[in-house]
Parts: structure tokens; C-alpha cells; sequence
């Protein structure tokens, strides 16, 4: 490989990325595959590269498999592997990787640490079928378990940015949005919002359409939209919840709602359940009930 | 209670005119038997949404029997001949193709085409409303089609995207169950389109006619490890406007 005595990264990407970007995906895998035959240790190290990329593992994945260098992966790149198999309903292929990444009750719960690496690393590439692979897919699923699970901004700014990207491209956004809109944080929501901004008219009718906006047309119209919805979620910051609607089944879905009881008891809220954060006390139990009974409507809580 | 004009309609007359416990009579009693108040501007609006919930339900009976495939976006596809499929996985009607032959071919070649539930029921609105206005008039309005989710839909259909709340659902109404807990790897299970067939089963693209109660079932077999909250018909549903396609359609 050129330059190959060096294992560790050069900047940003490693060394089998490297010879990806150069060569492209054929001279890749042959590289791989020649690197494996002269040196196995040499082509573990490879794999095990903290910069290697999600992309260069999925391009490899057949020749990882074939040559039985499956363990030799790091946990991240099993994680990533497994979803990708799963997601192409690839039952025998995801068992290769399943049975190294469970948890002790058998339940398989993607690391931290493996989505960001999916999605940071992987966000710039399409798959070898721009959009029609069980690549994009994968991807689509990482964004899914992250939103679901974790609040990193800086991964979710990421996942935005691909799903503005995609549709620029005319490719499906829809498995992508739902995924992210799994989350309540309210950066990510803010980077979703700040499309509105964007001389791209694809992007502001996106960002429309995802936050149930109703596009004000002109630029200035746009801004004061997007400063009264940063300033909404703002206020109501300890009170949103995720709804998971989507347009599987609305045309205009409200992915993030606020509880309108939990702010009026000015308690916070897990986003992903909608529960209380802390139990309540017995007075705002009375308060919450006292509540209720003054409002006619209490199941409309979407501003 | 039905209203036509403000005043009380006469039920027994109408209800007269229709098979007994047939789509239409049925509708015409529950819509007469409900505390709320059903108003039309005319019978002939009435009879129109009555024709259209009857096509609702005989089109996506058809669509069920026509071989349509359930696949995900990313693996749709489509009779070229009559559709485009574009890079998000929907169907664009091809330029030249006749829009009302367009969609009768779905129905006619079904295994030619895979797509998700929220584009059959769009196919089903279609079917429909070939079969109650007929060629002509449908293809005059329909001049362009897409076919994907509720992300994209004709302004003729447009309430048909959005869920609310009604008093009473009727057979042919769009109605959703929702998964609130799928599991992250099957989007797909994330909740189920489905047209009231009107004896209390339901149509789903990918599940079949089931009852609510195995759908659910359906769903639920689809949730995350260790889920707490089941599926759920939800208490809503989407319908067309049917006074303003019958005053589309010049009826």
C-alpha cells in the first residue's frame, strides 16, 4: 500500500482510506486482499485503525468475511457490520457479528461511540448504489439508534446535514428523517431549522415540510420564523417530547411537541417518554388535577 | 343525524335506494344514528361520498387481490411502461401515458409493482375515483401523478394526509395503527395505513385484510427488545373532502 509503513492516521483519514480516495473501491480491495497474503498482522492493524472509515469497512466487508478477519475487527466496526447485514435482511451475515456484540442478555444495543463513528465517517458517501444499498440504509438506522438514545449535537448536526444533502440529490430522505426526528434535543431540531435560511429553495421547502412550517416566502419572512421557533425552543426546552410522527403516516407531521402540564408545573421531562423527570410531589399531584379541571381541553397540547 | 340544507334528511328515502348492508346503507345508518350532525348541501353530495367510501373499500379489496408487493422505498418499483420511478422510490406517471390506464394497470399487474402502505392508499383513492367518475372526467383532472407517502400528495387528496378526529369512522376511511415502540431496524413496522373495510376488518398493504385486533398482533411482533407500550389504532382518520371533489368533477 503506498506509504504503507505507517499505520496510524494522516489527519483525517487512514490509510486504507487513503488508498480509497486515491484508487477507488476495485484498488482497494485488492490492495486489502494483497496486504492480507503478505502481512495478516499488518492488514489487522489496518482494520483496527482508529481512522478508518465506516465506508472502507463496508467496501471490505466481503473480503473480511472471506478471509475469516471478522474478529479482528474493532467492536465499533462489528456494530456497524451487523447493522448493515440486518439491514438487508441478511440473518446469517448479521450472526457473524451478533454473537460478539450482545449484551449479557442477549439484547444487541449499538455503543456511543460505533453510531457517531457510522455517521461521522459516513455521512459523505452514498454507497455504491447511491441510495438504492443496504449502505445508505445502515446509515439510516444509526442516525435512528443515536437520535433515540443519545444527544451528541455535533453527531446530529452531521445526520442533518445528510438529510439536506440527500435531498438535494433526489435521493430518499424519508427512513433518515424519521430516525433523526427520534430526538427532542433542541440543537438538533435548531440545525434542522436553519435550513430555512438557505438559498437553496430544495432545502427551505424540506425544512418546511419536516417542522410542519408554513414557508413565509420571502427571506426576511424566513428569518423571523426561524428566530421565533429557536426562541420557542428555548422556552420550552425542558417540556418537548419526540411524537415519532412522520409521513409514514401525516402529511404534516409535529415530530416534537411540548407538554403543556409539564409547564405548567415547570417540570421536566424525558423526551423520549414523556415522563417526569422526578417524581411529583403530592401538591403538584393536586395542582396537576385542580389543572385539569379548569381546562375544557387537555388533549390538545401541539402549539 | 343528516341534515341536507339544514333540514332533516329523509333517511328511510335514501337509505331505500341502496343494497341492504351494503357500504352505502350502512354509512347512511350510522352517519343517521350519530349524535352529530352531518350536514350536505345537497343529496347528490351524499350520494357522491356514499359512491366513493363504496369504491374506497371494492379498490383496495381489488388492490389486495391484484398481486402488489410490499417493498421499502429504497427497493420500489413499477411498470415502466406507465410510471417513472424516481431516486426517492416514488412513481411519476410517464409523460404521454394516460393517467386512469396508469393506475388500472396497478391494479391489473400488481406484481409488477412494490412500493409501502402509505402509497396503496393513494392507489386505492385513485381507483376510486376512476370508478366513480370514469375515465374521462379523471383523466382531465389528474393530468400529472405522483405516487409516494403523505410527504407528496395531489391537492385534490390532500385531507387524505392529514389525521383528525371525526365523531364516528365509516367505512372507507383512511385510519392509521401506530407502533409507537418498532424496533430502530424495521422502520417499515412503524405503523400500518389502512382503509376501514366496513365489516371490521381493514385493508394494509403488506399485511392484507386483517381485524384490527391482528394487526396489532402484526405490529406488536415488530416492537424493540423489552418494549412497554403496545401498538394502537389510533382515534383518528383521513378522509378526502368529498364536496370538494364532487364540485371538482362538475357533478
Amino acid at each position: 500500500m503506498n506509504g504503507g509503513n505507517t499505520l496510524g492516521s494522516f489527519g483525517m483519514f487512514g490509510a486504507l482510506d487513503r488508498h480509497w480516495h486515491a484508487h477507488g473501491a476495485t484498488s482497494l480491495k485488492r490492495r486489502f486482499v494483497n496486504t492480507v497474503g503478505e502481512n495478516r498482522q499488518r492488514a489487522e492493524l489496518l482494520l483496527q485503525d482508529d481512522a478508518t472509515s465506516f465506508p472502507v469497512i463496508y467496501i471490505l466487508r466481503d473480503d473480511i468475511e472471506r478471509l475469516e478477519l471478522t474478529d479482528s475487527l474493532t467492536a465499533r466496526e462489528k456494530y456497524a457490520l451487523y447493522i448493515t447485514a440486518h439491514k438487508a435482511g441478511d440473518k446469517s451475515r448479521a450472526a457473524l457479528y451478533e454473537h460478539n456484540i450482545a449484551d449479557l442478555d442477549g439484547v444487541i444495543r449499538p455503543t456511543q461511540d460505533a453510531l457517531s463513528w457510522m455517521i461521522t465517517t459516513g455521512a459523505d458517501w452514498d454507497g455504491p448504489s447511491a441510495g438504492r444499498d443496504d449502505y445508505d440504509a445502515a446509515i439510516d438506522a444509526a442516525v435512528a439508534f443515536f437520535a433515540d438514545r443519545f444527544d451528541d449535537p455535533e453527531t446530529m448536526k452531521i445526520a442533518a446535514g445528510l438529510i439536506f444533502r440527500r435531498n438535494r440529490l433526489g435521493l430518499n430522505v424519508h427512513d433518515l428523517a424519521w430516525g433523526f426526528f427520534l430526538t427532542a434535543e433542541p440543537n438538533a431540531l435548531s440545525y434542522v431549522a436553519k435550513h430555512l435560511l438557505s438559498d437553496n429553495p430544495a432545502d427551505v421547502e424540506l425544512t418546511c415540510k419536516l417542522m410542519s412550517f408554513d414557508d413565509p416566502v420571502t427571506k426576511d419572512g424566513r428569518r423571523a420564523l426561524y428566530e421565533e421557533y429557536l426562541a420557542w425552543l428555548t422556552e420550552h426546552r425542558p417540556y418537548l417530547y419526540a411524537t415519532a410522527e412522520h409521513f409514514n403516516s401525516t402529511s404534516k407531521p409535529y415530530s416534537v411537541r411540548h407538554d403543556r402540564e409539564a409547564k405548567f408545573l415547570r417540570r421536566e421531562i424525558e423526551p423520549r417518554g414523556r415522563t417526569p423527570k422526578k417524581p411529583l410531589t403530592d401538591l403538584e399531584y393536586q395542582q396537576l388535577l385542580a389543572h385539569r379541571a379548569n381546562r375544557e381541553d387537555i388533549t390538545h397540547d401541539n402549539d | 343525524m343528516i341534515t341536507i340544507n339544514g333540514n332533516a334528511a329523509p333517511v328511510n328515502e335514501i337509505a331505500a335506494r341502496y343494497t341492504s348492508g351494503g357500504i352505502e346503507s350502512s354509512c347512511v345508518r350510522a352517519l343517521a344514528q350519530s349524535g352529530a350532525r352531518y350536514d350536505y348541501p345537497s343529496v347528490n353530495v351524499l350520494d357522491f361520498e356514499l359512491a366513493m367510501r363504496r369504491e374506497i373499500v371494492n379498490s383496495a379489496a381489488r388492490l389486495l387481490r391484484s398481486g402488489l408487493r410490499f417493498e421499502v422505498f429504497r427497493d420500489s418499483y413499477c411498470n415502466m411502461r406507465y410510471w417513472v420511478r424516481t431516486m426517492d422510490g416514488g412513481f411519476d406517471l410517464r409523460p404521454g401515458a394516460q393517467p386512469s390506464a396508469a393506475v388500472r394497470d396497478i391494479y391489473q399487474n400488481g406484481t409488477a409493482y412494490g412500493t409501502e402502505c402509505a402509497t396503496a392508499m393513494q392507489i386505492v383513492y385513485f381507483g376510486a375515483l376512476i370508478a366513480v367518475v370514469g375515465d374521462a372526467a379523471f383523466d382531465r383532472a389528474f393530468s400529472g401523478i405522483s405516487l409516494m407517502n403523505w410527504h407528496k400528495l395531489t391537492r385534490a387528496l390532500a385531507e387524505t394526509g392529514s389525521m383528525r378526529q371525526f365523531p364516528d369512522y365509516l367505512a372507507g376511511d383512511r385510519r392509521y395503527f401506530a407502533n409507537p415502540d418498532v424496533n430502530l431496524l424495521t422502520p417499515e413496522w412503524q405503523g400500518e395505513n389502512v382503509i376501514d373495510m366496513g365489516d371490521g376488518s381493514y385493508y394494509g398493504h403488506g399485511v392484507g385484510r386483517l381485524s384490527g385486533g391482528e394487526i396489532i398482533a402484526n405490529l406488536n411482533q415488530n416492537r424493540r427488545p423489552a418494549s412497554q407500550r403496545g401498538a394502537y389504532l389510533m382515534q383518528s382518520a383521513g378522509r378526502p373532502d368529498f364536496v370538494k371533489l364532487y364540485q371538482m368533477f362538475g357533478r
